[in-house]
């Protein structure tokens, strides 16, 4: 296999593509859980997607420097597409974990309980989806790119 | 241990220093260093951190403007009051330059205590944030006539709001509807909706013409009615202020307080909103807001039946047309013109010191001050209402009290086909609490109540009424209310048609003309905006003293 310096850019670029559409895509996969929940106020996914972008900007570099800085041989697409998709699915889960977890505090009257609101529930899920999504976005960063990096095998050559 | 070897523990137990151990990849190279520094600026780009250090205190907005810019001056501005609104911190203006900023805006960051967020036009007025859709959209319509005033287009919505030479246009409910009330007489322009076909009455002759249409853009889909959750600015962050914007052909409420306390919105001008400033629903009751110097106007309703085309009931539950519906704590709602209202004002403080005057409320379709739930602490003074359909609704106030003082109220047989209004509307449920005192009304009659609402610790006292109905005609409380010290004058039909000319003629009641005083906009200048049109006939009455 040849490493060259074009072909590593090649593949920091892609994986860099990679984590930004599927941040992208689980962005609106937010928004559109979200939307049909919110009943009191609409549904943002201008804000939304703004994140979904400002996180893949964080998963672009996470991922490309995962697949491609470094002695090691340069990751595959594959494996990179694989990161990825464990993050999104990891990302959606937090966020619907987040918002089951406040559907339940708002139901055993944990929380929410001053708020003015028709529908409570929806508004928790709501905070704490979103919440959750942005709080959790650095550390799934992370943690993609230094998994990507740990998949790769072998020293470069030359 | 890793990273050291034999020779390093051998360098160690001899007493040399070890030599340096290696990691690999270290240095970094450039690669590395191109990834760490990208990396940084995504975070710091994630994080969102502060640049308010690189401003002077403004975020300029202008529609020229570019929202990968700081706002730090207007060559640097952003484009969207979003875009500032996301930037700025607390202490900072957010100056809106004049433009039309088609956008739903979210203050998420608020301010401090003693260092508000404020949001204001550079211009008064001229900064107008719109809930009209692009007139790009409209270009696509291809209009086709239906006979009898009536055109229709196909379209990629269902249209919720239109206007037609800047005058909002009557919303038809059905298509036969729209048919019959386009035939009526002195008809005015009127549309009708389904999500894909839009059908409008240009009664005057007209033809569709994109420079004369406006309309709302799409409403989102509301899953649960009786809330008003689509609005052109929600707050949702304390401390801040909002004035001299242009709140113009809201989707629904101009203004949202949705998690909010400390706010001040003064000198804004609201058109065409269902509610211009609204709480309800809101997660948090609002506390301490204060409105003050607002002016209100809205769809023709008053209009709309006064010319005789639409019947009162068919205008009654258009539209709410109210300046505020507000609950909450410490509300001060003073110095504001409602003009064209539905309810002028809808309040129900829950408690504190609250406070409603010297407002101008002129033509409410149908109340001019509508208090109901709790309405704790509530003082309404010093108000002008002129020509209201009911003047003061307070029911059912379940707490109280409720002081209702040194208002005015007008209403003139002039002004509408069959003046049926009253000063007083006592329905929906019982009331306590509640005095009126000092305040003069010259009308049709006092009151209007039914039995099933009574009245538990209601005074009357003080007042002078001009009425053309006997004091109890209409009011089945009538014996439960504490009347004292009023004074009654019944008119005759004449006397009440003079009496708007010359206020000498119930002189007799104590009433004598009013000093308006500073209302509305301190930019705006009442006798000469072509918004405040409609009011200047009003404004040169002989009862009021500029």
């Amino acid at each position: 296999m040849v490493n060259s310096r074009p072909s590593r850019l090649r593949t920091a670029l892609a994986a860099a593509v990679l984590g930004l559409g599927g941040a992208l895509l689980v962005a609106v996969a937010l928004a559109l859980v979200l939307g049909p929940i919110s009943v009191d106020q609409p549904i943002d996914s201008g804000a939304v997607l703004g994140w979904g972008l400002r996180w893949g900007g964080v998963m672009a570099v996470a991922l490309g420097s995962g697949a491609a800085v470094g002695p090691a041989l340069p990751a595959s697409l594959r494996a990179a597409a694989r990161v990825m998709a464990i993050t999104a699915a990891g990302m959606v889960a937090l966020c619907l974990g987040a918002a089951a977890l406040a559907i339940l505090a708002v139901r055993l009257g944990w929380w929410g309980q001053d708020w003015g609101l028709p529908h409570r529930s929806g508004h928790a899920a709501r905070l704490a989806a979103l919440q959750g999504a942005w709080i959790g976005g650095l550390p799934a960063a992370a943690l993609a790119g230094w998994r990507l990096a740990r998949q790769r095998g072998g020293a470069r050559h030359g | 241990m890793r990273y050291i070897n034999s020779n390093s523990i051998a360098a160690m137990d001899s007493g040399q220093s070890p030599p340096r151990a290696r990691l690999p990849g270290w240095p970094p190279g450039p690669g590395g260093l191109a990834a760490a520094g990208l990396a940084l600026i995504s975070t710091l780009h994630y994080l969102g951190v502060p640049s308010g250090w690189l401003r002077r205190g403004v975020v300029h907005v202008a529609p020229e403007g570019r929202d990968g810019f700081l706002g730090q001056s207007r060559r640097f501005a952003v484009r969207t009051i979003q875009r500032a609104a996301d930037l700025a911190e607390p202490g900072e203006t957010i100056l809106v330059w004049p433009g039309i900023y088609r956008e739903t805006v979210v203050l998420r960051r608020g301010g401090r205590p003693g260092r508000p967020l404020v949001l204001r036009a550079a211009i008064p007025g001229r900064a107008v944030i719109s809930g009209g859709a692009e007139p790009a959209v409209m270009a696509a319509w291809r209009w086709r006539p239906l006979g009898g005033a009536l055109w229709t287009t196909p379209v990629n919505w269902r249209v919720d709001g239109l206007r037609w030479r800047g005058v909002a246009a009557y919303h038809s409910r059905s298509l036969p509807r729209l048919r019959r009330i386009c035939a009526r007489q002195g008809a005015w322009p009127a549309f009708h909706s389904s999500g894909r076909q839009l059908w409008l009455c240009l009664p005057a002759g007209d033809r569709p013409r994109l420079e004369a249409l406006e309309v709302r853009r799409p409403m989102p889909l509301r899953l649960r009615s009786g809330g008003h959750q689509v609005a052109s600015l929600w707050i949702e962050a304390p401390h801040v202020e909002v004035r001299d914007l242009r709140f113009d052909f809201a989707v629904m409420a101009a203004i949202q307080l949705w998690d909010t306390h400390d706010v001040l919105l003064e000198g804004n001008h609201f058109v065409d909103a269902d509610v211009a400033i609204n709480d309800n629903p809101s997660v948090r009751w609002p506390r301490h807001i204060t409105v003050r110097h607002n002016f209100s106007t809205c769809q023709p309703l008053y209009d709309w039946r006064r010319r005789g085309w639409l019947l009162w009931k068919e205008v009654y539950s258009y539209s709410n047309c109210s300046l505020v519906w507000l609950r909450g704590i410490g509300i001060v709602v003073e110095r504001n013109v409602i003009s064209q209202a539905g309810d002028g004002l809808k309040l129900s403080p829950e408690g504190s010191r609250n406070l409603a005057a010297h407002n101008l409320i002129v033509e409410a379709t149908d109340d001019a001050i509508e208090l109901d739930g709790a309405a704790r602490h509530l003082r309404v003074r010093d108000n002008v209402i002129l020509n209201p359909f009911i003047a003061l609704a307070p029911s059912p106030v379940t707490a109280g009290p409720v002081w209702i003082e040194q208002n005015t109220v007008l209403q003139f047989p002039s002004a509408a086909p069959a003046a049926e209004g009253v000063l007083l509307k006592l329905m929906g449920g019982p009331s306590q609490r509640l005095t009126l005192r000092g305040n003069v009304f010259v009308g049709s009659r006092i009151g209007n109540g039914v039995a099933d609402s009574p009245v538990n610790a209601m005074r009357i006292e003080a007042n002078g009424f001009a009425t053309v109905g006997a004091p109890a005609e209409g009011l089945a409380q009538a014996g439960q209310i504490q009347w004292r010290a009023n004074r009654f004058w019944r008119l005759s039909r004449d006397q009440w048609r003079e009496a708007e000319h010359r206020p000498a003629v119930v002189a007799a009641i104590g009433a004598r003309p009013v000093a308006l005083g500073p209302v509305g906009p301190s930019w705006m200048d009442l006798e000469r905006d072509p918004a405040a049109a409609s009011l200047r006939p009003l404004l040169r009455s002989p009862w009021l003293i500029r």
